[in-house]
């Protein structure tokens, strides 16, 4: 959506501005006239939108673009109005449908037209979602469009009236259907999709999709798509609380003070790191019309640099989805996201249960996941987690291997802000079998191998570390023999490193920096990241006895580090950086070691229960450890290197 | 410190939270460490590893080495890890959800079945503050304690609610002084009440 809407030229997008007003007070009165005689008074207490200044000129009111028709002359014709708006009182449903239908023809109308500004900006204002003017002024300074001093607009919930009769389906009241806005999302709009998911999800099983569901699905996508816009055209400033993707800056770790000293230089890296990329775009012969590249430059070493000093943040998303190879996997599976949305629907199991007990725990500190305005806003679900609901149901349908599990919420999440649900669908499904092969299986065994492997690193890498740390339960040293059977108990504390791609575990920037290298780089990543996380907190670890300090210093360490530039300079330094030291194909290498070593001892000790509860392989009564474990030698010997080379 | 100086009395025990995923167990946690309740807790994601220290009448301090778990049942295959070791665990149930108190029910089976013979489990139904919409009676979750020689609390972490009984409940309960004793014989001087340790026997290599 976000490409559709972007015209191709600037000029383009100033026309359309500017001869929008008149068209829109033409078109709104016939629509107005056939409603009840209160409505002209209504339209007037409407909020008013923000005034916009195009070439020096004012205008009185932004367009209301779904109201229009393109035509190529550049005239407009009204929308063939719905029955809606002419009838005085309808069933429900059927009010439900055709606004519905109305809502949706005229968005993708508009959509082909409207520049960005305009439609993105004025959508942010019908969504409530305010503190961004700032930064939209900033965005399109060059093309003189700027946000006039004016009341901000806000349209609550309360501008419109409707009742809810019953838990699953809305109820208009006749005046409240006059009411209502002519575009897709408002909060009152929202709550409408809401309720309407609510239904959807909550129906009887084997209903077939209806037409109002599909375009209630439709809608609801199109409101998560704006939001993405909308973080997409926002930047973190230093005087908000929260962060260009809407997160609060202060943490139980960093305080505001300290996050907002840190950004105010980071962001001028960001801004040095953004002409750099431009240059290298112009170099590869490559575009960024719009701030959104599609394409980016082949694999190489420079790019490869680039990456792990940072992609631009509004360049993120597609960036990903490129270097992770999304658009082979969406072109071979084109309609698949909507099929099994569309047959999943109904769905209710195990799986849908814990995904809807998650939904509300999924970064329940960001705005765009859980509004923090008012009690209603906070308790209506937000287009986001609607999204989040989707991709997460049709997931578990998808990959039944996997089916749902705690922490995809998160890999999710974090996907949707930066694209739309679809991609962000493929991306997850590529996440699990690519970067994270088993990792959030049924019996999480990809988790303990990759656990395995990092252990292994951590006994080859960082020795004194391991002597601090490679204990187990009963406080007895582990030994080659048993450790990746037994393995230590920090790794219930780094599992999670790998099954949410750090997230909640480092800061939201730093994270965003190693998801940059992931896509690039593959999973040695998350193990370098890992190992120079260890590095790194081993000053603190080596002064602490207690085992139990140990694992709060590990577990608390990462949540520090803001600066993700501290983190990659440890991480890839020229010299010794625990960086250079995996290889993927070495990775690769050690997770096929350590699965098959597991497995040879479960099997041996005849535990390996494979009947979806789990393996037994932590069964402390059999403690015959691993037979002559064969060392992943790789690693050792060059360490050995490594370390004369010192 | 000087010899007329007490030895300070001191206990260290590793407490572990179990119980179905949303019933609370972080909102627990965090309310008995750091007095604090946020409506929407992130899922936790395999464990967090919390400690707090609290003092008994007889001058007597036990930190309790909490291991905070995740709750879905996928994770099960770590929990040998979760309670190898135990000596207390917080089996949490949700009083609003009837099912949650059948997966505590589990884990009290499995923990009594493979866990240390002397863990102390505390059987507690948390969200107290939704007595409305409660599915499960006191009376049958007390009964099933009752009957299976289990501690028992109903508690809100929102409101606060019994929470700190929990853990004074728990401890009252625990072998303190033979700990404290099996201590003292084993480092007679010098205890740091600041940097307790209980790995005094492990002989760390560096």
């Amino acid at each position: 959506m976000a490409d559709k809407k972007r015209t191709p030229s600037g000029d383009k997008k100033l026309n359309h501005a500017t001869s929008m007003p008149n068209l829109h007070k033409k078109l709104v009165r016939p629509v107005s006239a056939n409603r009840n005689p209160d409505t002209s008074r209504k339209e007037k207490e409407l909020p008013s939108l923000p005034k916009l200044r195009v070439d020096g000129r004012h205008l009185s009111a932004v367009p209301r673009p779904q109201t229009f028709r393109p035509t190529g002359s550049g005239q407009s014709t009204p929308l063939k109005t719905s029955p809606v708006r002419h009838q005085p009182k309808l069933s429900i449903s059927e009010s439900v449908d055709s606004y519905n239908l109305s809502v949706i023809d005229m968005y993708h109308d508009a959509a082909s037209i409207v520049s960005p500004t305009t439609d993105v900006f004025q959508s942010l204002m019908k969504l409530g979602i305010h503190g961004y003017e700032d930064d939209f002024t900033d965005n399109y300074s060059s093309s003189s469009v700027s946000v006039a001093d004016s009341p901000r607009p806000r349209v609550h919930a309360d501008d419109f009236h409707f009742t809810d009769h019953s838990p699953s389906r809305p109820h208009f009241t006749d005046q409240s259907l006059t009411n209502l806005p002519y575009l897709f999302p408002s909060p009152t709009n929202l709550l409408f999709h809401q309720s309407q998911s609510n239904h959807i999800l909550h129906s009887s099983p084997g209903r077939l999709l209806g037409s109002h569901s599909t375009l209630s699905l439709l809608s609801s996508r199109d409101s998560a798509n704006i939001i993405r816009n909308s973080i997409e055209l926002s930047k973190t400033s230093l005087s908000a609380s929260r962060d260009r993707y809407g997160f609060k800056k202060k943490s139980q770790f960093v305080s505001e003070a300290a996050y907002n000293a840190w950004w105010s230089d980071y962001s001028k890296y960001l801004v040095r790191r953004k002409r750099k990329w431009e240059l290298l775009m112009k170099q590869s012969g490559l575009t960024y019309e719009h701030d959104a590249p599609v394409r980016f430059p082949a694999r190489s070493e420079k790019v490869k640099r680039y990456i792990r000093k940072g992609i631009p943040a509004e360049w993120r998303g597609h960036a990903w989805f490129h270097y992770a190879r999304g658009h082979e996997k969406l072109a071979q599976n084109a309609g698949v996201y909507d099929a099994i949305v569309a047959s999943t629907i109904d769905l209710h199991n195990k799986d849908t249960e814990i995904i809807e007990r998650d939904l509300n725990r999924t970064f329940p500190d960001n705005l765009h996941f859980r509004s923090d305005e008012t009690q209603q806003q906070r308790e209506t679900e937000t287009p986001l987690v609607q999204a989040l609901r989707r991709v997460l149901v049709a997931f578990s349908q998808h990959l039944p291997t996997i089916g749902y599990c705690q922490s995809l919420n998160f890999l999710a999440g974090m996907l949707l802000v930066f694209m739309d649900e679809e991609r962000a669908f493929w991306m997850l499904v590529i996440i699990t079998q690519k970067y994270l092969p088993g990792v959030h299986d049924l019996n999480l065994e990809g988790v303990n191998v990759d656990q395995g492997v990092l252990m292994l690193c951590i006994k080859e890498y960082l020795p004194e570390m391991w002597a601090r740390i490679g204990l187990g339960l009963d406080g007895e040293k582990l030994t080659d023999g048993n450790l990746l059977v037994r393995l230590p108990p920090v790794t219930l504390c780094t599992a999670s490193w790998f099954m949410s791609g750090f997230i909640g575990v480092l800061p939201f920037e730093t994270v965003l920096r190693v998801w940059d290298c992931i896509f690039f780089e593959e999973s040695k990543t998350l193990f370098r990241i890992s190992v120079a996380l260890f590095d790194m907190v081993s000053p603190e670890v080596t002064q602490i006895r207690d085992q139990m300090e140990i694992f709060q210093a590990i577990q608390n360490f990462p949540k520090k580090i803001i600066n993700p530039n501290e983190l990659f300079d440890h991480c890839f330094k020229k010299r010794n950086g625990i960086g250079h030291y995996l290889s993927q194909e070495e990775v690769n290498k050690c997770r096929d070691f350590v699965s098959k070593q597991r497995r040879s001892h479960a099997e041996n000790a005849k535990m390996y229960v494979l009947d979806g509860e789990g393996e037994r392989l932590y069964d402390f009564e059999h403690r015959k450890g691993l037979n002559s474990v064969a060392w992943n030698k790789n690693l050792t010997l060059k360490m050995k290197r490594l370390r004369k080379s010192d | 410190m000087s010899i007329e100086d007490p030895i300070p009395r001191f206990a260290q025990f590793k407490l572990v939270l179990l119980g179905e995923s949303a019933v609370g167990k972080s909102s627990i946690v965090h309310r008995f460490v750091k007095d604090s309740f946020d409506d929407l807790r992130e899922s936790t994601i395999g464990a967090a590893f919390l400690t707090q220290t609290i003092k008994l009448a007889n001058d007597t301090t036990v930190k309790f080495e909490i291991w905070d778990t995740a709750g879905q049942e996928r994770y099960k295959s770590l929990a040998p890890m979760y309670y190898r070791n135990a000596n207390c665990a917080v089996v949490v149930y949700d009083i609003t959800q009837l099912a949650s108190l059948e997966r505590a029910k589990n884990w009290i089976k499995e923990l009594q079945r493979q866990a240390n013979a002397d863990i102390t489990i505390a059987l507690t139904g948390n969200k107290l503050d939704l007595e409305a919409e409660r599915e499960v009676s006191t009376g049958e979750a007390q009964q099933y304690a009752i009957d299976n020689g289990l501690l028992f609390c109903e508690v809100s972490a929102k409101t606060g609610d019994g929470i700190r009984d929990v853990f004074y409940r728990i401890a009252e309960q625990l072998p303190v002084e033979e700990q404290i004793r099996s201590t003292m014989s084993r480092s007679k001087p010098r205890i740091n009440l600041n940097k307790p340790s209980t790995n005094t026997d492990q002989g760390c290599a560096c």
